[in-house]
């Protein structure tokens, strides 16, 4: 007996001495050390994509949508939005530039993440593979620039002066810890040129665009450089790439049947678009990349819209207006005498909900995202014109969306507000829910004599109808998230810390 | 002193004139408690022979073979008592006399006077019997300074338990819970059988968990299940309770038909514009929505036992069936559940062992989406907020609800309430019961084997290995004919509904070894032990969910009507697929010793070496030891007429470690101190691509608990007066908080060790005996403890992480509220007002600027429970009162129904009658059409008083006397009467003031129940 015993106890002590390591050493399934994760071209380019599905745009959107005068109170409204962005609510607490920051520095992270892991794959001179993983490095390059461009725009107080406070500008993967101070504005622009040139030089030759406009291709960098130049007030240069763009047979304002296949994903070809991101509803589900954005259900009047057009962005289509009814649902209710009802019948018997991001590939409220369209790239120029006080060509430029648009010319502005005015307008009509507006009340709003303009009937239940122009909150906070971490870094003006 | 020994006289004397002539080799007795109740589940054995056991049956009656000169011991967990056995045959105890409890933990089992630890035991008469699926929610204002809340009336919810404060903020806050020797990853009880259950131990401080040092940082709980005993005869018991379950009451004073169309109609929204004054006043049709959409549950609860015992095995059975309906339509948990406990032993008694195998079976039904504001799935929201006028006769299916809500009518009749869209809420939900299947299949078995051998007589080795093993399989379906799926629905869908199964399985093995020396010499004893652990659990899950179902094959948890994939329909038929799998360990080596001089001093020690899986290898191993002395002054000469039955005092110093980084999960956060890239499926335009997937923490490490303990426990009044008081100092440092990382990282946090917390407070637990006659016994108790919560540091430079309406801030209570001054209604114009932060009165806050630190946190400062046991003749009654005070919640329930903006949508309290108008300016509720709406976000408007006294249980019953039962077969039987929260005192409007969250709305709230039980013994 005794033995029996004394063998099943050693059994118990061996199995519990000698399996000490198996107990404490684990490595779970499925773990990727960065070491093991690129090594060849092939991987490069998943690698790529990884860092185009950390490009943002959805959260932008409807930040831009809410915080100005593209949406208001929907019919369904369940309280949504009511305390924060429609009452212009912004500081280091709230969650929107929070969110807008993380988002971009993590498409820069992903991007430099690639940048370096590209170092461990080696390709031969002159081959196939040199060609890709050149390509690929030039898109990654491209899209951290396109990072830095999207915070200086939301983060830095003014893009056009060099010494302004910008943001980080981060080439490199950091340490976790890392605390980093906030560039100037023009050391940010550098980084952001030095990597377009990158891009320029690397990327697969001019021809159609490698990947469709769902990538970043030559054209792409021009409209960004477009783009950058404007924001830095540089418009010389920013209409030198748009001429280069325009000088494309390509790129086109197409007919209103083109242009509505754009948002509708039913184009063979875009040719307005310069770069979308691809969205595709996932697996086995009717709703897409915006739902219980602005509605719950759909983008119809019974499909719960929480938010809708703002009344004083509708009134700026003119029936005929190709966009009226894109920006708008045609399922859309409009009451001619809204402004007569009571706010609770105006909720419901004017419904007017958002129609830009619709029922497209089998599923409800998805849809790409129109980063750059070449519609941008003319307004540019319009820029341009009013920047030197050519107002006839500002109406020109104007009137060339205008017209694609089918819906009437403007006559040209007379004076430098007027002219400025008059871009900013188009650019609302133009860009609704496409998440400009905030930038371009921000860049354009003193020069035009606007801002946030919101119907009475829209602002009636918080009295929240307007922004000045000059209100500090065009700049966004630095996130309370960052000062925590970072506590160097220096707040925007206006902020309480 | 004298009346004492009066008294035990009696007794004695009692004992030799009554069965002095039955003299035998076969020895019996009667046990009974302080209340002259008969105590079954005592053990009895011979000192000389401890395999020798037997246990009490129903009537406190036990048989046992013992020769003259030996000595028999009583034990029951509370108490031992011993007796020699003379020539008499008949040896009945009072087990009151002496409290002296047997401390039970895995490793050690001491009697109370001499343990050196705070550990308190809840026994079996406390816990069987009553109508919780969970045995959690039974501990409930039992133990002082164990604070447990539930927030849900789901039966089997789990619970929260947290002892002596939160003791984390990131990582696991709860207990360890170890059964049989067992340690669980979760509390997830709902699939064990309480009336198993023979003990519950909480210890609480170091010298009592540092030996658990791996998990044992917010204290263990220790169960023990019921074992049989050695030469008995069969023993079956049947307990039945059936129960009736009921929402308690709410004090919103949701508004009648008649009231809100009055309110729609004043207000210009809604059905009541449509209608005149007259119709308004003779609108009958008025429905409680709470009444269609809860329900009174029936539950049955029925459990056999048998136990019997040869001279080498005893073994207890157990069989359990027990059906607990929701007060939710469609919610309710069923169980089935066995146990077998074995005990064997050598012939020489030199090898002994237990074996313990439980094997339960349970289906849960479950509502979904609770807590959310889902007006087509969440039914607690038409419970709260559903229109009056409309009647459950107005559903009738799902597509007839879609055409109303799209078009405004019904198919069959005009819009009869001449409104639509979200108003159709209740509606929605009607037929969301029909449609939704929410269901949980558990199997979960336990598994131990102990073995203990006697090499010499003081020299033991020992070991045990035990496992868990647990399967959830889940289903839900929604049907194709619901609401919500043809609301859904898009062009070229044909086919709806959607149906998910999943899969997992969660298996852990614990295997411990170890050897004990044990002597006494003169009036030294000595213990000393050495251990080594090792624990390994892995898990594994998969699950599909299958989109668009043909509704005429179709059966929930059957694949017949599944619509394939067709490249022509997108992607609506595709069927979404997962799997995990894991694995955790823990490996300790760790040794005890315990020093006991003359039974007055003692002091003992443990230090432990643990290792986690969780932590790269230079932080793997954490070392954790305690010290603790106690001196048991009673026993002093000096002290003989003091009147003190028992003096102790006790103090505990020591260490214990957490490594459960995030949450009680044994998995989360497996490997966070590595930096892993992964594949990300879909990255872009549903293409996979390579990213990082997690950025590590090489620094992670052990978050570590310092406490310090003094106790003293005293009995007087010739023990009628027992108590014991406990003070701590409980330090947390290295806090598992969200180390905050700058954005440039693409994240603002990752998990890390920074900051330290405090916990302090006081515990007491008195008990009393007003009257211990033969015929009338009272006693009344009451526990309660003081806890205070700072947090010490944290590790950036404000001192604080601010949230919405929380914050951690240094030397404030974790998670205190911070909120803007709520002021009152503006006399002058009917909105809200504020305390902006230099205390002027504002009508727009600017919550950068204006919150302020409330003192106020949902976790209580001051619990407990108080209640009396009485007796007279066989008749018994019970009640036990459980209470928290400063304790604050967001009442998000009532703030639902005090929102204007929802008139002619919503039911709304009649609070609303009261809102200011230019002739009821003085008023709490603002104008119905208040313009600075939205500003109360961030204030502390609807942050209310939950604080509560409620009668947690109540129970009345009748113990019928043996005489009685001779010309039965039975040997025992007992029936009563049982009231769980049967009434609260309350501020709180609420349907529950208890609740395990710092905000609610539209929970699912806890039941009051009433029951009868039926105990027999044959």
């Amino acid at each position: 007996m005794k033995n029996k015993f004394r063998i099943l106890y050693f059994v118990l002590a061996s199995l519990a001495f000698t399996s000490c390591e198996d107990a404490i050493d684990i490595t779970q399934p499925s773990e990727l050390s960065p070491e093991d994760t690129y090594e060849n071209v092939a991987d490069l380019e998943l690698g790529l994509i990884g860092v185009y599905g950390a490009v943002p745009g959805e959260s932008d959107i409807y930040f831009t949508s809410l915080f100005t005068d593209e949406a208001s109170i929907g019919a369904n409204n369940g309280g949504q939005g009511t305390g924060g962005d429609l009452a212009f609510l912004l500081n280091n607490n709230t969650g929107d530039p929070a969110t807008i920051w993380v988002s971009y520095y993590s498409l820069i992270n992903a991007a430099n993440r690639l940048i370096v892991g590209a170092d461990f794959v080696e390709v031969e001179a002159g081959s196939d593979d040199e060609a890709d993983k050149n390509d690929i490095l030039a898109q990654a390059h491209a899209l951290r620039a396109y990072g830095h461009l999207k915070l200086m725009s939301y983060f830095c107080p003014d893009m056009a002066d060099d010494s302004a406070l910008g943001v980080i500008a981060i080439d490199f993967v950091p340490e976790s810890t890392a605390q980093l101070p906030r560039a100037t504005a023009g050391e940010v622009w550098a980084l952001v040129l030095s990597d377009l040139d990158f891009a320029t030089a690397n990327i697969t030759p001019i021809g159609q665009p490698a990947g469709g406009l769902n990538y970043i291709n030559q054209y792409t960098l021009l409209a960004m450089r477009a783009r950058i130049a404007a924001f830095r007030e540089q418009y010389a240069q920013a209409k030198e790439y748009v001429d280069q763009l325009d000088a494309i047979p390509q790129f086109i304002l197409p007919a209103s049947a083109a242009y509505l296949g754009m948002f509708l994903d039913t184009n063979s070809i875009n040719s307005e678009a310069i770069w979308q991101l691809e969205r595709i509803p996932a697996a086995g589900t009717t709703t897409g990349n915006f739902y219980q954005y602005w509605a719950s259900v759909n983008n119809t009047v019974s499909g719960s819209p929480f938010f809708e057009v703002g009344r004083d962005l509708f009134n700026q289509y003119l029936p005929g207006d190709v966009r009226r009814f894109l920006v708008v649902d045609e399922s859309a209710i409009v009451a001619p005498n809204y402004s007569e009802l009571s706010y609770s019948d105006y909720l419901v018997q004017d419904v007017l909900p958002v129609g830009k991001y619709k029922l497209t590939e089998g599923a409800n409220l998805n849809g790409d995202l129109q980063l750059f369209r070449f519609s941008e790239m003319v307004l540019i120029r319009a820029e341009y014109y009013a920047s030197v006080n050519d107002y006839a060509n500002v109406a020109a430029q104007v009137n060339l969306v205008r017209t694609a648009r089918a819906t009437t010319t403007l006559a040209a502005p007379t004076t430098s507000e007027g002219a400025w005015g008059m871009v900013l307008d188009e650019r609302r009509r133009e860009f609704a829910f496409e998440g400009h507006r905030y930038i371009d009340i921000k860049r354009l709003g003193v020069k035009a004599g606007k801002s946030v303009s919101r119907d009475p009937q829209d602002c009636s239940f918080n009295n929240a109808c307007t922004l000045p122009n000059t209100d500090y909150r065009w700049t966004m906070p630095i996130p309370f998230e960052e000062s925590v971490a970072n506590p160097g870094i220096v707040q925007n003006p206006g902020y309480s810390n | 002193m004298k009346s004492k020994f009066t008294w035990i006289f009696t007794l004695l004397l009692a004992f030799f004139v009554q069965f002095a002539f039955a003299q035998q080799k076969t020895v019996s007795g009667v046990i009974t408690d302080g209340d002259g109740m008969p105590l079954p589940g005592v053990s009895v054995l011979v000192k000389e022979s401890p395999s020798t056991v037997v246990v009490t049956d129903l009537n406190g009656h036990y048989e046992i073979s013992v020769a003259k000169g030996q000595t028999l011991v009583f034990t029951y967990v509370n108490t031992t008592r011993s007796v020699e056995v003379t020539d008499l045959t008949t040896y009945d105890q009072t087990m009151v006399e002496e409290l002296k409890e047997v401390v039970i933990t895995n490793y050690k089992t001491t009697s109370r006077p001499l343990s050196n630890d705070a550990i308190t035991t809840v026994t079996a008469e406390k816990i069987g019997g009553r109508p919780n699926a969970s045995f959690i929610q039974t501990l409930q204002a039992q133990v002082p300074g164990l604070n447990i809340s539930t927030g849900s009336g789901q039966p089997g919810a789990n619970s929260t338990v947290i002892l002596r404060g939160y003791g984390s903020i990131n990582g696991n806050v709860e207990p360890l819970y170890v059964i049989d020797n067992i340690p669980l990853n979760v509390d997830n009880f709902r699939s064990l059988n309480p009336n198993d259950i023979q003990s519950i131990s909480v210890l609480k401080d170091a010298g009592a968990t540092a030996i658990y040092g791996n998990r044992g940082a917010n204290g263990v709980i220790v169960v023990t299940t019921k074992k049989g005993s050695f030469d008995a005869p069969l023993k079956v018991t049947y307990q039945g309770v059936t129960s009736f379950t009921e929402m308690q009451n709410n004090k919103y004073r949701t508004m009648n038909s008649r009231q809100l169309l009055g309110l729609e109609k004043a207000y210009g929204r809604g059905y009541g514009t449509q209608l005149t004054d007259e119709e308004i006043a003779n609108y009958n049709t008025s429905t409680n929505w709470k009444d269609e959409l809860f329900r009174t549950g029936v539950s049955q609860n029925h459990t056999i036992s048998l136990t019997s015992g040869g001279a080498n095995l005893a073994s207890f059975t157990s069989i359990g069936y027990f059906d607990q309906e929701g007060i939710l339509q469609n919610t309710g948990l069923q169980r089935f559940s066995f146990r077998n406990n074995l005990s064997g032993k050598s012939k020489n008694d030199k090898f002994t062992y237990t074996t313990a195998l439980t094997f339960n079976y349970s289906v849960s039904n479950t509502a979904s989406r609770l807590g959310e504001g889902a007006v087509n799935i969440n039914p607690v929201v038409g419970a709260n907020n559903g229109l009056p006028y409309l009647t459950p006769g107005m559903y009738q299916s799902g597509a007839q609800l879609l055409q109303w809500y799209q078009t405004g009518s019904s198919p069959d009749e005009t819009n009869p309430i001449g409104s639509t869209g979200l108003s159709l809420t209740p509606l929605l939900l009607l037929n969301q019961l029909d449609t939704y299947i929410g269901r949980s299949n558990e199997i979960k078995a336990l598994a131990n084997f102990q073995g203990k051998y006697k090499i010499t007589d003081d020299l033991s080795i020992g070991g045990s290995f035990g496992t868990d093993f647990t399967e959830i399989n889940g289903l839900t379906v929604s049907s194709p004919a619901s609401f919500t799926e043809l609301l859904y629905q898009v062009d070229g869908q044909d086919y709806l509904g959607f149906q998910g199964e999943s899969f997992s399985r969660d298996v852990s093995f614990n295997v411990n070894t170890n050897v004990s020396y044990s002597k006494s010499w003169g009036e030294h004893s000595l213990d000393v032990a050495a251990f080594t652990e090792y624990y390994k659990s892995h898990f594994k899950t998969f699950s599909y969910t299958q989109n668009g179902l043909d509704p005429k094959v179709f059966e929930p948890g059957n694949g017949a009507g599944y619509i394939p994939f067709n490249p022509a329909t997108p992607n609506f038929y595709i069927p979404s697929v997962g799997a995990g799998k894991g694995s955790a360990g823990l490996f300790s080596y760790f040794a005890t010793a315990d020093y006991d001089y003359s039974q007055k001093y003692g002091v003992g020690a443990t230090v432990r070496r643990d290792a986690s899986y969780r932590f790269a290898a230079t932080n793997r191993w954490g070392t954790f030891w305690s010290v603790s002395g106690r001196w048991n002054i009673d026993q002093e000469d000096f002290m003989e007429d003091a009147g003190f039955d028992l003096l102790k005092v006790r103090a505990s110093y020591g260490t214990v470690g957490n490594q459960n980084i995030i949450g009680q999960s044994i998995y989360s956060a497996a490997n966070n101190s590595r930096t892993l890239y992964g594949l990300i499926s879909p990255s872009y335009a549903n293409m996979p691509g390579y990213g990082l997937a997690q950025l590590g923490n090489a620094d992670l490490k052990w978050e570590t608990t310092k406490q310090f303990n003094l106790g003293v426990e005293w009995e007087v009044f010739e023990q009628r007066l027992r108590g014991t008081v406990e003070l701590y100092d409980k330090t947390v440092d290295d806090l598992f908080l969200t180390l905050p990382l700058s954005g440039v990282n693409g994240t603002y946090g990752i998990p890390g060790n920074y900051g330290s917390m405090q916990n302090r407070g006081v515990e007491l637990q008195l008990a009393y005996d007003v009257l211990r006659n033969d015929d009338f016994k009272l006693t009344l108790n009451f526990n309660g403890s003081y806890n205070k919560n700072k947090v010490l540091d944290i590790a950036n430079e404000s001192g604080r992480v601010e949230g919405d309406l929380q914050i951690l801030a240094e030397g404030h209570p974790l998670n205190e509220f911070y909120s803007i001054p709520y002021a009152g209604v503006n006399p002058a114009n009917g909105n809200l007002l504020f305390y902006d932060a230099e205390g002027n009165l504002t009508e727009n806050p600017n919550p950068e600027t204006d919150k302020r630190f409330t003192g106020k946190t949902f976790f209580p400062k001051f619990q407990g429970g108080f209640g009396f046991d009485a007796s007279y003749k066989g008749f018994f009654l019970t009640t036990q009162f459980s209470y928290v005070a400063d304790i604050w919640r967001y009442d998000y329930d009532l703030s639902s129904l005090q929102d204007p903006t929802d008139i002619g949508v919503m039911n709304q309290s009649a609070d609303l009658l009261n809102a200011w108008t230019t002739d009821n300016r003085v008023t709490d509720i603002p104008a119905l059409r208040y313009t600075n709406q939205g500003t109360d976000e961030f204030s502390d408007r609807y942050l209310k008083d939950a604080s509560y006294v409620r009668l947690r249980y109540a129970s009345l019953g009748y113990q019928f006397k043996k005489d009685l039962l001779d010309k039965t077969f039975l040997s025992g039987a007992r029936v009563y009467l049982q009231a769980e929260n049967l009434f609260t005192l309350t501020k709180w409007r609420g349907w529950d003031a208890e609740s395990n969250r710092a905000a609610d709305v539209y929970q699912y709230p806890t039941p009051r129940i009433l029951s009868v039980g039926l105990e027999v013994e044959f």
